[in-house]
């Protein structure tokens, strides 16, 4: 991205002020929002998502594995993010690993609860297949293809719908196996369970550029931000995390009046979503 | 003197491409199909790499070429050159101009009545594609020859025939990385017969896809 000139930063942050940004949204709309799953058919579920020219792609892998000792009747779930060379040149080489890596931490922090698993967007007690022996492990892989801002609510979106094209196979645990053995498990090839991701929360961050906030900031309006503040909200309006970025600090005021908008928000964009992943799985049915 | 910039060529393999890649552990792959590919666009001189030069010995245009692998079943070289191949024949060249600090700028269209500077390349263009390769990877299993194999098939049968023509019937390179499996004459004669029929299909296959882009 070329530098923005005096005129332009004017504009963009006059836009806001105006409630009237450079594309003609309101500060609380989002860019159009697209859903595709089943984009990637040797993982067990994938989906892509497309907020205007961003465009992220997610996918979860399992695998049998052993459970952790400090929570035998859990599975274990990890997110890690790529951001591709392609979606911007900055990303060359390892340009993109700090920002990789700041997105996996937000997300990990937004979706999976603390180190206890509660409040985790996934029941990870239905990754158990035996207790303390053996689990699914589930591998969620973000990847952004092409960046115009607001990366983390397009990973995030695209994690839920990756997740709700998840399919998980039928485990059979060979019977009369006894405790000290290690159990045999018959693996099906033609039964899946899915999860239910009624509790995985949306991501919404609430970027601050001069006096107010927006939502979906593209990367000139991130350019031009102070701080951001993303918050991921549940169906039932629960907040699962909040992380903050940018330098500047923000009064304790203006973060509750985000949190109370970021909920309103979430209740379209769950709604919004949901609706896109309905239609998306109905499309790869047919 | 005449400075030729060569192009960076990556191919990448994130975890979302395949069960066995893990973050912070780089695929196997990764680096030789990187290295196939700089050797078979080379060689093939597909491109006249004096188009991407401007001025002699100052300035010249740098082509990267990042692919990224997002489902990998098999056959990653013969996807990754066609991929390369359809990514170039789409590339466009911004026109550009030299300012009097003798710096070089990008000239927008809409700037046209104002142009003082000399265009240094009068318009957006494209490069010129000659002779275009394309690739077939076969498996030779005693007496059978499978054509554009499964990450599967792969995985269990270990001599691979990569052939790599251009669309004029040159014979761009060959790649037998060991295995078991003798390449005998004949059976890399039926591999190029097959790669001939492969050139005409994807070559029809890319001009259909290339029209298409400029609607």
């Amino acid at each position: 991205m070329v530098g923005l000139s005096l005129g332009e930063t004017h504009f963009i942050q006059g836009g806001i002020a105006q409630d009237l940004r450079c594309d003609g949204r309101k500060r609380l709309t989002y860019r159009p929002i697209s859903v595709e799953t089943g984009v990637i058919p040797q993982t067990n579920g994938s989906a892509r998502v497309r907020m205007g020219a961003t465009d992220v792609i997610a996918s979860v892998k399992a695998e049998l594995g052993k459970p952790s000792l400090l929570q035998p009747d859990k599975g274990k779930v990890s997110i890690y993010v790529d951001c591709s060379s392609t979606a911007e040149p900055a990303f060359e080489g390892r340009g993109g690993d700090e920002l990789a890596a700041e997105l996996s931490n937000a997300l990990q922090r937004c979706l999976l609860g603390g180190k206890s698993g509660a409040g985790a967007g996934i029941d990870l007690s239905s990754l158990i297949v035996v207790e303390g022996k053996i689990c699914w492990d589930l591998y969620i892989d973000g990847l952004v293809v092409s960046s115009d801002g607001n990366l983390l609510d397009a990973l995030g979106a695209a994690i839920k719908a990756a997740l709700s094209n998840t399919g998980i196979p039928r485990v059979q645990v060979a019977a009369g196996t006894s405790n000290d053995e290690h159990p045999e498990v018959d693996v099906s090839d033609e039964e899946f369970l899915q999860f239910d991701t009624s509790r995985v929360p949306v991501i919404v961050t609430l970027t601050k550029v001069g006096r107010h906030y927006i939502v979906d900031a593209t990367s000139e309006e991130e350019s031009q931000m102070s701080s951001a503040v993303s918050i991921s909200v549940n169906r039932q309006g629960h907040i699962c995390g909040i992380t903050k970025r940018g330098g500047v600090g923000l009064d304790p005021s203006i973060i509750l009046d985000m949190i109370s908008v970021a909920k309103h928000v979430s209740e379209q964009l769950i709604n919004k979503l949901d609706s896109e992943i309905a239609s998306a799985e109905a499309e790869e049915e047919s | 003197m005449l400075i030729f910039v060569i192009s960076a060529i990556d191919f990448h393999m994130p975890p979302i491409c395949s069960p066995i890649v893990r973050p912070g552990r780089p695929a196997e792959a990764s680096p030789m199909v990187s290295k196939q590919l700089s050797n078979t666009i080379s060689s093939s001189r597909m491109t006249d790499l004096k188009e991407l030069s401007l001025v002699s010995g100052k300035a010249a245009w740098m082509a990267y070429l990042d692919i990224y692998c997002l489902d990998a079943d098999g056959a990653l070289f013969d996807a990754a050159l066609l991929s390369a191949i359809a990514a170039l024949s789409h590339l466009q060249i911004p026109s550009i101009a030299m300012n009097d600090d003798g710096k070089i700028v990008l000239v927008s269209d809409e700037d046209g009545q104002k142009r003082a500077q000399e265009p240094v390349n009068k318009e957006k263009r494209k490069l010129t594609l000659r002779s275009i390769p394309f690739s077939l990877t076969c498996i030779l299993h005693k007496n059978y020859i499978l054509a554009d194999p499964t990450a599967e098939e792969e995985s269990i049968m270990e001599t691979h025939v990569t052939v790599v023509l251009d669309t004029s019937g040159q014979l761009i390179s060959l790649y037998k990385p060991g295995g078991p499996v003798l390449a005998y004459t004949s059976a890399i004669q039926d591999c190029a017969a097959l790669t001939r029929q492969r050139v005409k299909e994807l070559n029809n296959f890319l001009d259909k896809a290339n029209s298409a882009m400029e609607v």
